[in-house]
């Protein structure tokens, strides 16, 4: 027994204790068990059976915890009367555990579901939804106490919705809506696999699209709600979004990639180029995605854009974005020339090493609170069937080293990074207030998985900014520009984004070893430019527009 | 033609050297192959001939001879390479891989046409098809750096990163300034951000073939990733110069570059070339998708009795898809069958231009002439389609019609009497002897 034990030991100190994940997937611990579907997940014969759906952490209760939405869509022979799934609001009960208030929401609607977005429409403190449907979409007031009631735009029409973002692009206080919408589809005239013309993949056969199918056409709503009445009125012609023509629309990421303090608008493309809108600051904008350099491959190939995300990766202060791919090729990183143009440095970066991987929802978050936005991007196939390709694939952690380059750190991050999945929409927040970014992934036809942090971080602060007068009150395009040391980090609050999901508003920024930030200075929505001094970190701050922080919360430990 | 079927075709006949072929008197050889044949039929005095002719620069006659070859003896392989190699160089890709695969069905571990087809395979981005092939012809010929490079390539496509790797640098081990190899792992290495490895390679690729665009193309585009934007757009200039003016991707670097240097108006000339081209290659697939559905559309209006809805698909679709040959030959088979017979011989005509062994093309023109009452014309396509293939039935019968139609019935006697033996249950084949006066096929 005692040379065992001294054995053990030996070889304990050489090999030293396994070391700690940086995620664990707290889902099933944290009762999130429903499963969310999107067709069949042993061959899809129809392409609205590819998508899956989104995911949202948002807080709807304003009780500092933020809270999840899944979106799910359905099977196309459907499920029997009352088993039919629905889509989740999943109440934080603050004990790292979450309960299911969907029904007493209203919010437990069964269709074919896909995307969703948040934002506060009418500014009155509590955060709205939009969920995008095969079918018809759908706007949720918050009413404040617990429940959404159903104000969608009269006759919005049946439409493809895939990604949406609220934005305020006229800069009047009041949040807009673009909606991404990807094919006009017409399952009765769509081949399947099996039937006698089917499409191809690698000579396999498979289902068909999006080539071929016609494509959607965006939307713009502009918010012209008044006197306590909720208006949405569609401008896409008006605004130039309709300019482009149909496209294979996916993914909205809004940003200020000029920095003139008008948002602008980014749509990835399926198979045909990502459209970037330049705001005109006149009620219209001018899509400028191939002149930008941010619409192909650095060889002006046409990609299939699915997911994005936007984040000052090299710290000089101007959005850059990302775009997730097909497989066979590889994710852009492009990177902001601060000229109106990008140049695509994803290969100098450190993200051209796999082209296996079919990515769908990708984010930037300071895991390790370094003060360097990371990258995570969850993969999947669209095929379940086919031998050329992997059906669920891992996630992919990059850790951004600071100078531009990024590292692939999954395998350190630990299994629940490397765990495979068909995984779709993912949001980035800080669902447990502990200080570090945590991720929700929605997987076709599995649970969700709520990957929490637990990695060896830095220090943070995380700024919730509430906007006031002409801005919209959930900040949605305020940027916060935190100084630690030599360093200015900055943020923007952010509707949609990723993959046909939401992240939370709040901004979290990492500080290494610093206890506190030296200053920040927040440019709210309608341009004014508010600065505070130096601020303690390891909590959550709230910063109202033209009162200064006015709620601090410690972290959690 | 390739140097390997020429040399194939010594090698494989060449211990029995055929004088007037070795000392390169084709014409001679032809009479004196012809003549054998006469005495006693021999499918390599066939091959021969087609050998012949294709050195006579008759290509369109040499492929006949190779069909006949092949038909001749299903298991001559090198008839069967002859006739890939000769569609090959005459673009016919789905000609020239069936032409290989019945090699390989034969003999599994041909190199020639292992070679062959996977690159035609790859050519056509048909990766999936040509792994196989290209792994065993590593397998079975280590020693070639041009399968190496392939199989590099192929592994790049497939994502499998370490797997293309190795196989381009052992390529280069093979044969260290191996084009393929170099710009392959350059690209690789340069996409995956490993600049300083890569940049070595492309550099020595654009030394060892100045006058290729890919490697100028390849170098400007890594030299772009790193900035240096001034010997980017020397290098994408180099490009566009030697063969890459028609490609949208050099153009796209090309104004990258001219926009990290600043120069605007450059920067936006180099854009609208782009987009320029950008749109042709578009239109094209478009045109060639739309096509296809053009031809669908027409199946079904023809299994309706529509033809002639179907005809005016074929037609729209013709437009788009000018070149190609089964098009035209089921434009021929509805105008025949609409009884336009000078539609149907100039698509059945044109159809044979592009592919000139195919027997069921000169089978179609023979009964458009048939129906035209160009009886001359009818009897010498209906030959050529029985040369081609002398094992179908329908082919003696119309010959014999056309043969009886000019009044020889002894002839036609002996071609429906090909046809009945070819097909013994056809009743319309033994009417036509009857009634031609020859004896009833048991």
């Amino acid at each position: 027994m005692g040379h065992f034990r001294k054995t053990a030991f030996f070889v304990f100190a050489l090999y030293g204790a396994a070391p700690s994940p940086f995620f664990v997937d707290e889902a099933l611990k944290a009762g999130l068990k429903d499963i969310f579907y999107c067709g069949d997940d042993r061959r899809k014969n129809y392409l609205v059976e590819t998508l899956g759906t989104g995911v949202a952490f948002f807080d709807y209760d304003n009780d500092g915890l933020l809270d999840i939405f899944g979106v799910t869509a359905s099977k196309l022979e459907g499920f029997p009367a009352g088993q039919e799934p629905v889509n989740r609001l999943y109440r934080n009960k603050g004990d790292g555990t979450f309960a299911d208030v969907s029904k007493a929401a209203g919010v437990a609607k069964s269709s074919w579901g896909q995307g969703v977005c948040a934002g506060d429409i009418d500014n009155d403190g509590f955060t709205d939804l939009y969920v995008t449907y095969w079918g018809t979409d759908v706007l949720y007031r918050n009413r404040g106490d617990g429940t959404f009631e159903d104000v969608t735009m009269p006759g919005i029409g049946s439409r493809w919705g895939t990604g949406c973002a609220f934005v305020d692009y006229d800069r009047d206080g009041r949040l807009d809506l673009m909606v991404a919408n990807y094919v006009n589809f017409d399952m009765k005239n769509t081949p399947r696999p099996d039937g006698p013309k089917p499409c191809q993949w690698k000579s396999e056969k498979v289902m068909c699209g999006p080539q071929g199918l016609s494509g959607g056409l965006n939307r713009l709503w502009r918010n012209e709600s008044a006197g306590g009445a909720t208006r949405f009125t569609d401008v896409s012609k008006k605004a130039g979004i309709e300019a482009p023509g149909p496209r294979y629309s996916l993914s909205v990421s809004t940003l200020d990639y000029d920095r003139d303090g008008w948002p602008d608008i980014y749509v990835a493309v399926d198979s045909q180029a990502s459209l970037l809108f330049r705001n005109k600051r006149d009620g219209t904008f001018e899509e400028t995605g191939l002149e930008s350099g941010a619409a192909l491959s650095e060889d002006g190939r046409e990609q299939a854009g699915m997911g994005t995300a936007v984040a000052d990766y090299d710290g000089d202060g101007w959005p850059d974005l990302v775009k997730t791919n097909f497989t066979d090729d590889l994710p852009n990183l492009y990177r902001n020339n601060r000229d109106g143009s990008f140049a695509e440095t994803t290969a100098v970066a450190g993200l051209g090493k796999y082209t296996q991987f079919l990515g769908w929802g990708i984010a930037f978050l300071d895991y390790d609170n370094d003060g360097w936005p990371d990258i995570f991007m969850v993969n999947g196939h669209v095929y379940p069937d086919v031998k050329l390709g992997e059906y669920r694939q891992r996630r992919i952690l990059y850790r951004n080293g600071g100078a531009g380059k990024f590292t692939d750190v999954s395998n350190e991050a630990g299994p629940a990074v490397m765990a495979k999945t068909a995984a779709r929409g993912l949001a980035t927040g800080d669902y447990d207030n502990d200080g570090r970014a945590d991720l929700l992934i929605s997987n076709m036809n599995e649970r969700v998985s709520l990957l929490r942090n637990t990695a060896a971080a830095g220090q943070s602060i995380t700024l919730k900014l509430a906007g006031t007068g002409k801005s919209n009150r959930s900040a949605i395009g305020a940027v916060a520009r935190v100084t630690v040391g030599k360093r200015v980090l900055t943020g923007e609050v952010r509707s949609g984004s990723t993959f046909m999901s939401q992240s939370d508003f709040r901004l979290q920024f990492g500080m290494g070893g610093a206890v506190g930030v030296d200053g920040v200075e927040v440019t709210w929505p309608d341009g004014t430019v508010e600065k505070l001094g130096a601020l303690t970190g390891g909590r959550i701050l709230t910063i109202t527009q033209g009162k200064g922080v006015t709620a601090s919360v410690a972290y959690r430990k | 033609m390739k140097r390997a079927v020429w040399l194939l075709a010594l090698g494989a006949f060449g211990q029995d050297p055929k004088a007037a072929f070795d000392r390169g008197d084709y014409a001679a050889a032809i009479r004196l192959f012809e003549a054998a044949n006469a005495r006693k039929p021999d499918c390599a005095n066939t091959l021969y001939i087609g050998l012949s002719r294709y050195r006579l620069r008759q290509p369109t006659e040499a492929l006949l001879a190779f069909q006949a070859a092949a038909q001749c003896d299903p298991k001559l392989v090198a008839a069967h390479l002859a006739l890939g190699s000769t569609y090959e160089e005459r673009r016919n890709d789905g000609e020239a891989i069936a032409a290989y695969a019945r090699v390989l069905a034969l003999e599994a571990k041909n190199v020639t046409a292992l070679r062959s087809a996977s690159n035609l395979y790859l050519k056509n981005g048909l990766h999936t098809k040509a792994l196989p092939l290209l792994e065993t012809l590593v397998a079975i010929s280590r020693g070639l750096p041009d399968a190496r490079a392939d199989l590099g390539a192929v592994y790049a496509a497939g994502g499998d990163r370490a797997g293309a790797e190795a196989q381009f640098r052992k390529a280069l081990e093979i044969r260290a300034d191996y084009f393929p190899a170099l710009t392959g792992l350059g690209n690789l290495l340069a996409r995956s951000g490993e600049h300083d490895a890569a940049m070595p390679l492309l550099r020595k690729a654009a030394m060892v073939r100045p006058n290729a665009y890919e490697a100028h193309f390849l170098l400007g585009s890594a030299l772009n990733r790193a900035g240096q934007f001034e010997e980017a757009r020397r290098e994408l200039e180099q490009a566009a110069k030697h063969g890459g003016a028609s490609e949208p991707q050099v153009f796209y670097q090309l104004a990258r570059a001219c926009g990290g240097l600043g120069l605007a108006e450059e920067r936006r000339a180099a854009l609208a070339r782009f987009s320029e081209l950008a749109k042709k290659e578009k239109d094209d697939a478009a045109a060639r998708r739309q096509a296809a559905k053009l031809v669908d559309e027409a199946r079904e209006l023809l299994q309706s009795g529509d033809l002639e809805g179907a005809a005016q698909r074929l037609e729209l679709a013709r437009e788009l898809m000018p070149a190609d040959a089964t098009l035209l030959f089921r434009l021929a088979g509805l105008h025949y069958d609409l009884r336009r017979y000078d539609a149907a011989r100039e698509y059945a005509q044109a159809a044979i231009g592009m592919s000139p062994a195919t027997w069921l093309y000169r089978y179609l023109l023979g009964l458009v002439e048939k129906g035209a009452n160009r009886l001359p014309d009818a009897k010498a396509s209906l030959e050529a389609a029985a040369r081609l293939n002398p094992s179908e039935a329908p082919v003696w019968n119309a010959l014999g019609e056309v043969v009886l139609l000019q009044g020889d019935r002894a002839a036609a006697i002996g071609y429906f009497e090909k046809a009945c033996a070819l097909a013994p249950g056809d009743e319309s084949f033994r009417r036509n002897l009857e009634s031609a006066g020859g004896a009833r096929i048991k």
